[in-house]
C-alpha cells in the first residue's frame, strides 16, 4: 500500500491539507450555527419582553391617568356641563383616548365626549344591563372589554371601564368607560429596529391581530393562530422562528409575538458558510493543482531518473 | 512551458477575487432615491420631520438615501414643471406635501405607478386623491388630518362665547381648504355662527385683503390650507391688532401668535410619513397601506389671550400645551 512515490505524495496532501481544512470548515460552520440559533432565541425573547412591557405600561399609565383625574381633581358631579368640558379638555389634550363615557350610579349615560366627533343626540342611553357597567360595579375592579375597530379609521380600540366611588363611604357614584386607542402601539412597533425579516405584533384573546408594523394587516381583520413549536408558519405565511409572551389584563389577555423568517434568521450562517465553502473549495482546488504540479514536475522526473538509474 | 502553472494560478486567484467581489456587492445595502414635491413653505417642517423619521429607520442621506428636493414651489405652473423634472429622475418613491402637489404627482405617475406618500394632505377622499381611507389602492398613501376641525371650531366658541361672525381666509385654488370650509360651515350652522369666507389667491394679496376687510367679524379661523398656514405669523399679528381670537390648524402656529390650535404638528406628520415610506421601501404595496390620521392636540398661547383679553378656563389650562411667546 502507498508504495509508489506518487501515491505517497497524494495521500500526504489529502491527509495534511484537504482533510484538516474540511474538518475545520465543518466545525466552524456548526459552531457558528449553534451560536446564531442561541442569539436568535435571545433576540426574539428580549423583543417580546420589551414590547410586552411597553404595551402593559401604556395601558396601565392611561388607566391610572384617567382614574387620577377622577379621584384627585374634584369632578363637578352636580354640574354636567362643567363635567363635559372637563372631560372634553382631557380628551383633547391626550390624543390616546378616543372617547370617554361617564355613567351615573344607575348606569345612565350623563356625559359622552369624542376626540373629534361632536355628539348632538341628547337622548339618555342606559347601560344597566351592559357588562361595561355591571362588572366594575359588582367586582369593584377594572373591566377590559373586547377590542373593537373604529369604523372611520379602522384602528383598534380597547374599551376599559372602572367604578368611581365616594372616598368616605365607598359607595358607587358612577362608572367611566374609556376607549383607549391602540394605534400608538403601532407606532411603537413600527419604530422598533427589527432584524431583517423580523416582525413584532400583538394578538388579542380571540387571536385577532391588533397591532403590526404593517397596519394593512390589522385593517384586514387578520386572525392568526400561533403554532405550538418555535419553528412554524408565521403571520407572513413563511416558515419562521417564533417566540411569544402573554400579558393579562383582568379578564382579557394579549399575546406579544416576535417572529423572523427562517431565511432571514439564518442569513448570517448561510453567508458565512458560503464564504467558508468558497475558501475551502478554492484551497482544495489549489491543493489538487499543487499535487498535479508536484507529480508532473517533481515526482515524475524523480521516477524517470530512478528508472534510468536502475537501467544503468 | 514553465510559466503555464503560474499563469493558471494567477487566473485562478483572479477568478476567485471576482467571485468574492460579486458576492459582496450582491449583499450590499440598496441605495434609495426619494423625490420631494412641496407646494407650501410651511411644508419644510414636514420635510424636516421626514428626514428625521427616515434616519430613525436607518435611511441616511449620502449613505443609502438620496433625497431630491429643489425647494418649495408656490406657483402651480412651476410646481408642475418641478414635478415633471422629478419624475425624470426615476425615484423609488415620491413624497408630496399638500394637496396640489399630490394631485399633480398622481396624474404624472398614472403609468409608472411610482409609489407616492403624501403628508400632510387634508380630505384626500373628497379631493379625489384616493377612493378609500382604509385601502387607498393604486400607488398612493399618506398622512391626513382634518376630522378635528369641527371640534376646533366648537372650542373657539367655548373660549369666547360672544363670537357671532367668523372670518375664514382661504385659497380658492386649492381643493383642500374648499372642502375644509364646507366642513366648518356645517358645524357653524349647527352652532348658530355666521362664517365669512375670504378668498386669497396668493400670499402677496393676503395682507391687503385682510387689512382692507371692512365687514364685521369676531374671530379668525384658518382652515387646513397649505398657503394660508404658511402665513400664520401675519394673520396672528392682524388678529391681535383687531383684538379678536385666531385659531390655526397646526400647533406650530400657536408659537407664532395664534390664540389656540387643536391640530397636528407639521413636523410630526413628516415623522409619521417616514414610517409609511419605510414600509413601502421594505416591499409593502402602497395601495394596501391605510391612510394614517395625524395625531392632534390642544395648544394655547397665553400671551395672545392676555393681549386680546380672553380668559382661558382652568380646565383648559390644565389640559393644554401652554405657549408664552
Amino acid at each position: 500500500m502507498f508504495k509508489t512515490l506518487k501515491s505517497k505524495v497524494i495521500v500526504s496532501f489529502i491527509s495534511l491539507i484537504i482533510l484538516p481544512v474540511l474538518i475545520g470548515a465543518v466545525i466552524i460552520v456548526s459552531e457558528i450555527k449553534s451560536t446564531q440559533q442561541n442569539q436568535i432565541d435571545i433576540i426574539q425573547t428580549q423583543m417580546t419582553t420589551r414590547v410586552a412591557s411597553e404595551f402593559e405600561n401604556y395601558i396601565k399609565f392611561h388607566v391610572s391617568q384617567i382614574k387620577q383625574l377622577n379621584e384627585l381633581q374634584d369632578m363637578p358631579w352636580d354640574d354636567l356641563k362643567a363635567m363635559h368640558d372637563k372631560l372634553l379638555a382631557q380628551i383633547m389634550f391626550n390624543n390616546n383616548f378616543d372617547q370617554i363615557i361617564l355613567l351615573d350610579k344607575d348606569g345612565d349615560q350623563v356625559v359622552k365626549v369624542h376626540r373629534y366627533n361632536i355628539f348632538q343626540n341628547k337622548s339618555i342611553i342606559n347601560y344597566t344591563s351592559k357588562i361595561e357597567y355591571l362588572f366594575p360595579k359588582l367586582n369593584n375592579s377594572i373591566f377590559f372589554g373586547d377590542i373593537t375597530f373604529s369604523e372611520e379609521t379602522g384602528e383598534p380600540i380597547s374599551d376599559i371601564s372602572f367604578d368611581l366611588r365616594a372616598p368616605q363611604t365607598n359607595e358607587l357614584i358612577g362608572v367611566m368607560i374609556v376607549s383607549l386607542r391602540l394605534k400608538p402601539i403601532w407606532n411603537l412597533l413600527a419604530n422598533i429596529q427589527a432584524q431583517p425579516g423580523q416582525s413584532v405584533y400583538i394578538l388579542d384573546s380571540k387571536n385577532r391581530l391588533v397591532a403590526h408594523p404593517n397596519p394593512s394587516l390589522v385593517l384586514k381583520n387578520t386572525i392568526h393562530i400561533l403554532p405550538k413549536s418555535t419553528i412554524g408558519t408565521g403571520i407572513s405565511g413563511n416558515k419562521s422562528y417564533i417566540k411569544y409572551k402573554k400579558i393579562n389584563f383582568g379578564n382579557q389577555y394579549f399575546t406579544v409575538v416576535s417572529e423572523q423568517n427562517l431565511k432571514d434568521a439564518f442569513y448570517l450562517i448561510r453567508y458565512i458558510s458560503m464564504v467558508v465553502y468558497i475558501v475551502v473549495g478554492s484551497a482544495i482546488l489549489m491543493s489538487i493543482f499543487l499535487v498535479i504540479f508536484n507529480i508532473k514536475y517533481i515526482v515524475n522526473p524523480i521516477n524517470h531518473l530512478a528508472s534510468v538509474a536502475k537501467e544503468i | 512551458m514553465k510559466k503555464t502553472p503560474i499563469i493558471i494560478a494567477c487566473a485562478f486567484i483572479l477568478g476567485l477575487a471576482v467571485v468574492l467581489m460579486i458576492f459582496i456587492k450582491v449583499n450590499m445595502p440598496k441605495q434609495y432615491k426619494i423625490a420631494v414635491l412641496n407646494y407650501s413653505p410651511a411644508g419644510e417642517q414636514a420635510l424636516a420631520g421626514l428626514t428625521q423619521g427616515l434616519a430613525r429607520n436607518g435611511y441616511v442621506q449620502g449613505k443609502n438615501l438620496e433625497l431630491i428636493y429643489n425647494g418649495v414651489k408656490t406657483d402651480k405652473k412651476l410646481l408642475k414643471i418641478e414635478a415633471e423634472k422629478l419624475i425624470k429622475e426615476k425615484p423609488d418613491l415620491i413624497y408630496t406635501i399638500s394637496t396640489p402637489s399630490t394631485l399633480i404627482m398622481k396624474e404624472l405617475t398614472a403609468i409608472s405607478q411610482t409609489p407616492i406618500v403624501f403628508g400632510p394632505v387634508s380630505t384626500p377622499e373628497e379631493v379625489g386623491i384616493i377612493d378609500n381611507m382604509k385601502e387607498p389602492g393604486g400607488n398612493i398613501t399618506g398622512v391626513t388630518f382634518g376630522p378635528q376641525e369641527p371640534r376646533r371650531f366648537e372650542m373657539m366658541i367655548k373660549l369666547d362665547p360672544d363670537i357671532k361672525d367668523v372670518l375664514i381666509p382661504y385659497n380658492p385654488n386649492d381643493l383642500s381648504p374648499i372642502a375644509g370650509v364646507k366642513m366648518i360651515s356645517d358645524v357653524a350652522e349647527k352652532l348658530g355662527i355666521t362664517i365669512k369666507p375670504l378668498k386669497i389667491n396668493g400670499t402677496s394679496e393676503l395682507e391687503t385683503k385682510l387689512y382692507g376687510y371692512t365687514d364685521n367679524f369676531d374671530a379668525i379661523f384658518t382652515p387646513t390650507d397649505a398657503m394660508i398656514v404658511s402665513q400664520t405669523a401675519l394673520i396672528s399679528k392682524f388678529a391681535i391688532s383687531k383684538n379678536v381670537p385666531f385659531s390655526c390648524p397646526q400647533t406650530e402656529g400657536v408659537k407664532l401668535g395664534a390664540l389656540f390650535a387643536y391640530g397636528f404638528s407639521v413636523e410630526n406628520v413628516g415623522i409619521q410619513a417616514a414610517r409609511v415610506v419605510h414600509m413601502i421601501l421594505s416591499g409593502t404595496n402602497p395601495g394596501s397601506i391605510p391612510i394614517e390620521l395625524a395625531d392632534f392636540t390642544l395648544a394655547i398661547n397665553l400671551n395672545t389671550a392676555d393681549k386680546i383679553g380672553i380668559k382661558v378656563p382652568q380646565y383648559l389650562l390644565k389640559n393644554s400645551f401652554i405657549v408664552r411667546d
